[in-house]
């Protein structure tokens, strides 16, 4: 889900079998998948993961406890997997948000060049904005949320994408094809969309993983600063936080959510590089032939 | 012909960049050239002498500093973009570098189709044949429709962008050393192609070339460039006979005879093209020319028309010592 929301329709099916090699971007796929299927699936057929116990507290991982528990009684395992779907969704949403509003900025800014003085000008203050702060203010503001983190997040990535796409539209607007475009009667709207965005989807995507990977690591510091989840919705940083006070007896509290958020955030960085190589003609070999 | 109206000109065109330091690279500076109907005019001369911006300004790709272009009579330079959009059907233009000119995400096939869909010519349903028919007419198998670019050699890129060009029927082709990037093998095929077009539509081709052969070949008027700036013109044949700008001799001088008997007695140009950002005062080409004297340095030599539709602009030639 994190994937195509993205990178826009992708069918991953179809593009795998256009794609006989590159066994690291299937496999980061395929963990990708899992953790989606973990995040759906979990909260609906997991049991417990809310209430205390106090009977069984900071226990180890065992058989019935896969993960051990917390200070409260509440098992890691559970808390863990459903901590999963929160990652996701802020990780998709600001990926999702970055890259439609600054790709959408620096599309228009890189191709038309109308405003474009000021439009950076405002991106440069935007991006001096850090998230961390930005989040307080906001749930000071909003109240703490889901909502909250992901605009917290979204707002200072907007302007990395706005100069990424800005520059790589800069140079394409230069490339003989697009000039060729506008001998043969393109219209600008069309050179857009049809030249130059396809031709820029490679950078986009693979800065689009990166701000997904950057916004889960991120919403993981706001919950771990208290600022993220509610209680109720546990999530890896929330969970890592608690965790802290008792790392020496029972540091299992960190490893397992650590582990998750580590392996998901490499995944994704690896599925960037895997997904701009798919989307490129270029590089996909046995495409058409 | 020279009282028709052309059918594509260039009036005192001047294209001056500003560069880093609040410099002015002088890439054409002054320069008229006109193509008539059914006509190929070859544009020579060395690399960085202004040839290609001066094609991107015929072909209305970026303004010009001042000057004017007509197509047909009619002031292209002075209209907004959507203005100029309707003329430039009648204008087309082949690239240089055969690879970068097409889309790496298109195939052939939509490569060719995208000028009928621009200009909405023929029925929505037809256009995949009539593309097809135009790759067919550029000597393509339609085998290679379905190919992207990159899948395509040197010369069947290039024809690809011809067939591109040729979509619109243009009445003006603009071919920008076309094969400058093919193998010599594939040159003559590409330009083979070009001739068989141009005598089948009447096509009038500003052939831009640093090729003395391909020139030779294929044009009916030359225009020798320098620095930004046309030395001499005139009938193919009596030029490269006979060139009377001692730029011209020179470069003609430099072309490789195919016989050793044959080798003309060569005269050099010594040092590099000078930078356009500070070009040379008077007669650009003073500071290398053999010739030269006092007033090359301080007066600039204006176009001159000699006998037999030859024009030069240099002050140590007149048409008595022909």
């Amino acid at each position: 889900m994190a994937l195509v929301s993205a990178t826009g329709p992708v069918d991953a099916e179809a593009t795998r079998r256009r794609l006989p090699g590159n066994a690291a971007t299937h496999v980061a796929l395929g963990i990708v998948a899992v953790y989606v299927l973990l995040a759906v699936v979990s909260p609906l057929v997991l049991g417990d993961y809310i209430s205390v116990h106090p009977a069984t507290r900071l226990k180890p991982p065992s058989a019935t406890f896969w993960f051990g528990t917390d200070q409260l009684g509440r098992g890691i395992f559970e808390r863990t997997l459903v901590g999963t779907g929160n990652s996701l969704l802020v990780g998709a949403c600001v990926a999702l948000l970055a890259t439609l509003i600054g790709g959408g900025i620096g599309l228009v800014a890189g191709y038309f060049r109308t405003g474009e003085w000021v439009i950076m000008r405002l991106m440069d203050g935007l991006m001096a904005v850090p998230s961390v702060l930005l989040a307080i203010a906001l749930a000071s503001l909003l109240g703490a949320g889901l909502t909250t983190v992901i605009i917290a997040i979204a707002v200072p990535e907007i302007p990395r994408m706005v100069r990424l796409v800005r520059s790589v539209v800069l140079a394409l607007r230069q490339q003989p094809y697009v000039l060729a475009a506008i001998s043969i009667g393109t219209r600008p709207a069309k050179i857009l969309f049809r030249h130059i965005l396809p031709n820029a989807v490679g950078a986009l995507t693979v800065q689009a993983t990166y701000v997904c990977a950057s916004a889960i690591i991120t919403e993981s510091i706001l919950s771990f600063l208290g600022i993220g989840s509610t209680p109720d919705s546990p999530s890896w940083g929330s969970i890592m936080a608690y965790g802290r006070p008792y790392f020496q007896v029972s540091p299992w509290m960190i490893l397992f959510p650590g582990v998750f958020l580590s392996v998901l955030v490499l995944t994704i960085n690896i599925l960037g590089d895997g997904l701009r190589d798919m989307l490129d003609p270029r590089l996909r070999r046995g495409a058409t032939l | 012909m020279a009282e028709t109206i052309p059918i594509l000109e260039g009036r005192d065109l001047v294209q001056h960049y500003k560069v880093a330091g609040n410099r002015t690279v002088q890439a054409v500076d002054g320069v008229s050239l006109t193509l008539h109907e059914g006509e190929t005019l070859a544009l020579v001369g060395e690399s960085g002498c202004g040839k290609s911006t001066l094609s991107r300004l015929m072909m209305c790709l970026e303004s010009p500093t001042s000057g004017q272009v007509l197509l047909e009579g009619k002031e292209l330079t002075a209209l907004r973009p959507a203005a100029l959009r309707e003329h430039r059907q009648r204008l087309q233009m082949v690239f240089q570098d055969p690879y970068a000119s097409l889309d790496p995400r298109m195939s052939a096939v939509e490569i060719v189709r995208e000028p009928l869909d621009n200009y909405g010519i023929g029925a929505r349903q037809d256009r995949n044949e009539m593309a097809l028919s135009l790759i067919r007419r550029v000597a393509l198998s339609p085998d290679y429709a379905n190919r992207y670019p990159h899948e395509l050699s040197g010369g069947q890129r290039q024809r690809l962008g011809i067939a591109r060009a040729l979509a619109l029927r243009p009445r003006v082709l603009i071919a920008d050393e076309p094969v400058s990037a093919l193998d010599v093998s594939i040159q003559a095929q590409v330009i083979n192609l070009l001739a068989d077009i141009q005598a089948e539509q009447r096509l009038a081709i500003l052939f831009v070339s640093h090729d003395i052969g391909i020139v030779a070949h294929l044009s009916e008027r030359v225009a020798v460039m320098y620095l930004g700036r046309i030395v001499e013109s005139g009938p193919t044949a009596a030029v490269l006979d006979n060139p009377r700008h001692p730029y011209a001799q020179a470069l003609l001088d430099a072309v490789p005879v195919h016989h050793p008997r044959l080798r003309r007695r060569r005269t050099l140009v010594a040092g590099d093209l000078p930078s356009p950002v500070n070009p040379p005062s008077g007669c650009r080409f003073h500071p290398r020319c053999p010739l030269a004297v006092e007033r090359c340095r301080s007066e600039v030599p204006a176009l001159r028309s000699l006998s037999g539709g030859r024009q030069i602009a240099c002050h140590l030639v007149s048409d008595s010592n022909n």
